[in-house]
């Protein structure tokens, strides 16, 4: 499993590796919201994705590798086709017996399609390019003015930092509780419904009781080393907010907001 | 007939990816009915993968594995493997999940589809044959309990189903010495009252010393080495592996003899290896003389 | 031979009585109803440089006894000195935790940053440094233990062994002058054991830090200077480890000497000539191969 994550950090030192982490937080939000503004007309959407893969080349993780990230998710790609293909009223192209495919279905089956591309590989990009520290950083630093309200921005940041140290270690043990369950008899993949969700208490419950020891021992490991609660991620001269940085997302922006524009208006 | 045979076992993770990894390469050992065999090796040797292969977790990328005569690339037998050959993993007591001792003993053989009052005098029986009172433990939440107990419920779990082969990796990792004493206990009694065959990984050789038919000796996903004691014993120290396997007095005991002692490097005791080290120095405070 | 690249620290530190005292201090816990004793009246004194190990069976108190080292717990009755500063005043907190690290016994339970380097500033960074100085005793912390060449690595790809490795690096970054471990080898397999604890005894003889060791595994503490015996609550032997091993009650409360141990007594009882403070490998192949 180690390695195959897809959206794991890729160490590099491409123009867009170099970027403020500011920047590409801010630019993975412009990307969100260009993905699910509705009402979009096919060719910007192509637009879009094309404009991501081309970031994602400059970043030189590798486009392939991306692209093929995108497998994982062919279950839910085809399901939400199929869903909106068929569940779609609208002018009937093809009609069996009382099912019917309509136009409209078929152009939102692709449009649905290409948004949920766009989403993944455009949080792919973010991840790929950005390391966990550097996202931490980047992720406090944004969210800072809530300081004012009392919210505990850096107690969020060391939520997010361990989390994303965990994830690895979490999907491991989870493979290997699924195994030593299976050795028992248990169905994770076939059988009843009913069963099935049974069954996954018992890979959810055995996870939840390592979790609950886990945080017991980091907080007496932390204590032990010092921490107090409130100490910052960021740390000075670490993020640059350079010009590179503001024409980066300035195209980015006005590339990916332009059909939001020109819809209200 | 063997009960489990493998032949060019090979398994390969990730094939086809740049993450590809062999961890068993053409790995080909027979498995008698009633053996007690004891897997050692090191880090990445492929102990872990090879007996995922003889519940039918895994199946071979290419070679094959036979249960009690069966291939297991067969969809429908390797299905039903899981109550003929059970797996103990390592830190079994972290797969717990039911609420109450009897419940997650009993966790298997509901599986099995096995009725309730059988399986009342099953969990009872294999409290007792573990070390545990069940009048005691049995409706008590395993999380209630000391690490030591939750690993004997654990295993107690998989030893009620019975199966022919009981596969053990680990079993004794992190238990101090009477935890370790119980379980070992409770293993030998199973094997002697049921004939079971029984398969353990450990690095705690001088526990394997004592009970195991025979050795497999893995390293790198290869095996180098399988048969008695003595045998494995000789390849490990003639190879120059033995270092971090071996038990510290066997490792003496080649150690002398390489210095040049005529020493027996085949004892399987400490009090055996005493009586060596007591004639050297007999021989040589007669020598001082 | 002090921890080197700490000058700055040497003389912040409370250089009077340079040790750890347990003085008459007893830990009670409520327990369905009754009250438990984990430790019951221990006087224990720790100086500056030992390897001492602590053994006893599950439930003899090693690990409370070991959290209250560094002020994690606090006891009930008496008091424990570190270094001359008394755990339960809250002002000495953050001097007590530098000098007194802690390793624990799941690797993975303890590292909380997802890149080995920063995981090793952690400490460090609590204590305020400039970042100048943190990068030089995080470069100097993973040389320590040797992890130089991991050190932009993702802990959960590392071995049992390294991560352990790691933590310790984690601790020594904060230049302490006592490391506590509790169990630190019992989730690892044998390489790794014995990696950390060659480690363990480098960092002893290069730098002087002081080793507190718990462990249920007799090979590894026969290396120590002084073994510490719990039971039930009570130091019940104290000695050096040939001592310990060979006091009949050792065995009477369920513990086993490791090999090399037995093998010595076994050739003592049976009236031969064999040094009778042998207790490692090393020293038994030294004495029969010289």
């Amino acid at each position: 499993m180690q390695g195959m994550i897809t959206g794991q950090y890729i160490n590099g030192d491409s123009m867009i590796h170099r970027l403020d982490p500011r920047t590409k937080l801010l630019g993975c939000f412009a990307v969100i919201i260009a993905a699910v503004w509705p009402g979009q007309q096919i060719p910007v959407l192509l637009l879009n994705t094309g404009f991501i893969i081309l970031i994602i080349y400059l970043s030189q993780v590798g486009v392939v590798r991306v692209l093929r990230g995108l497998r994982t998710l062919r279950m839910l790609f085809l399901l939400t086709f199929v869903c909106q293909v068929f569940l779609t009223p609208g002018d009937s192209l093809w009609n069996w017996g009382g099912i019917a495919v309509s136009r409209q279905g078929i152009y939102l089956g692709i449009t649905t399609f290409l948004r949920l591309v766009i989403l993944y590989i455009g949080s792919s990009l973010l991840t790929m390019t950005t390391s966990t520290l550097k996202l931490t950083e980047g992720l406090e630093s944004l969210l800072s003015p809530l300081n004012y309200l009392r919210f505990p921005v850096h107690q969020l940041a060391m939520i997010i930092n361990i989390s994303l140290r965990f994830v690895p270690t979490i999907i491991e043990e989870a493979e290997i509780i699924i195994r030593a369950q299976k050795s028992r008899g248990a169905r994770f993949d076939s059988g009843p419904l009913a069963l099935r969700l049974k069954t996954v208490l018992a890979l959810l419950i055995p996870l939840l009781a390592v979790s609950l020891q886990r945080a017991t021992d980091l907080a007496l490991a932390m204590e032990s080393r010092c921490y107090t609660g409130d100490q910052s991620y960021i740390r000075e001269g670490s993020m640059v907010f350079t010009w590179k940085d503001g024409i980066a997302l300035g195209i980015l922006v006005t590339l990916l907001l332009v059909p939001v524009w020109v819809r209200l208006y | 007939m063997p009960i489990i045979e493998t032949k060019d076992l090979t398994h390969v993770y990730l094939a086809g990816t740049s993450y590809e990894k062999k961890a068993l390469d053409k790995v080909s050992l027979s498995i008698n009915q009633g053996e007690f065999v004891g897997i050692i090796g090191g880090n990445g040797s492929g102990k872990s993968t090879l007996i995922q292969h003889f519940n039918g977790l895994l199946v071979p990328t290419s070679g094959s594995v036979r249960v009690d005569g069966k291939d297991t690339t067969v969809k429908q037998y390797r299905k039903n493997l899981w109550k003929k050959v059970g797996i103990v993993f390592q830190f079994p007591e972290q797969q717990i999940f039911k609420s109450t001792v009897f419940e997650e003993v009993a966790y298997g053989l509901k599986n099995m589809g096995m009725h309730l009052p059988e399986i009342k005098n099953r969990v009872e029986e294999i409290l007792v044959q573990i070390g545990l009172n069940p009048g005691e433990v049995a409706h008590r939440s395993p999380l209630s309990l000391s690490g030591g107990t939750r690993r004997q419920v654990a295993i107690a779990s998989i030893m009620a189903m019975r199966p022919a082969v009981l596969v053990l990796d680990e079993p004794t990792a992190g238990l101090d010495s009477s935890g370790s004493n119980h379980i070992m206990q409770a293993i030998q009694e199973m094997q002697r009252n049921y004939h079971i065959t029984v398969v353990m990984i450990s690095h705690y050789v001088s526990q394997l010393m004592l009970l195991a038919d025979k050795l497999v000796f893995l390293e790198q996903g290869r095996l180098l080495a399988c048969g008695n004691q003595e045998e494995v014993f000789q390849y490990i120290t003639s190879h120059n592996l033995g270092g971090l396997i071996l038990p510290d007095y066997l490792r003496l005991m080649h150690h002398l003899a390489d210095y040049g002692y005529q020493v027996n490097t085949g004892v399987s005791s400490l009090e055996e290896a005493a009586r060596e080290i007591g004639r050297i120095l007999k021989e040589s405070f007669l020598c001082k003389v | 031979m002090k921890c080197s690249p700490c000058p700055g620290y040497i003389n912040e530190v409370n250089r009077v009585n340079e040790k750890i005292e347990l003085l008459n201090v007893t830990k009670t816990y409520q327990h369905a109803g009754s009250l438990v004793y984990a430790l019951n009246n221990i006087n224990l004194t720790i100086p500056q440089g030992q390897f001492v190990g602590i053994v006893g069976m599950n439930g003899s108190g090693k690990t409370t006894l070991a959290r209250l080292l560094n002020g994690l717990i606090l006891p009930s009755s008496g008091k424990v000195l570190v270094n001359g500063m008394d755990t339960t005043d809250p002002r000495y907190h953050k001097d007590i935790r530098r000098l007194v690290g802690m390793v624990f016994q799941n690797p993975d339970n303890q590292i909380i940053n997802p890149i080995v380097e920063e995981e090793v500033a952690f400490g460090v960074q609590n204590l305020h440094f400039s970042a100048a100085e943190v990068s030089r005793r995080v470069t100097w912390a993973l040389q320590a233990v040797g992890l130089s060449d991991l050190r932009h690595h993702a802990p959960h790809l590392l071995s049992g062994g390294q991560k352990q490795r790691l933590a310790v690096a984690a601790a020594l970054a904060m230049c302490p002058a006592y490391l506590v471990l509790d169990e630190p080898t019992s989730m690892l397999d044998q390489s790794g054991r014995s990696e950390l604890i060659l480690c363990l005894e480098e960092l002893r003889r290069e730098h002087g830090i002081t080793i507190i060791m718990i462990s249920h595994v007799m090979e590894e503490v026969a290396r120590a200077d002084r073994l510490i015996v719990l039971y039930q609550g009570n130091i019940h032997l104290d000695g050096s480890p040939w001592e310990v091993f060979s006091s009949p009650e050792f065995e009477h409360i369920g513990m086993t000497p490791p090999p090399i141990a037995r093998l010595t007594n076994v050739l003592i009882e049976q009236e031969h000539q064999i040094d009778k403070r042998i207790v490692t490998f090393e020293q038994m192949v030294e004495f029969l191969c010289p």
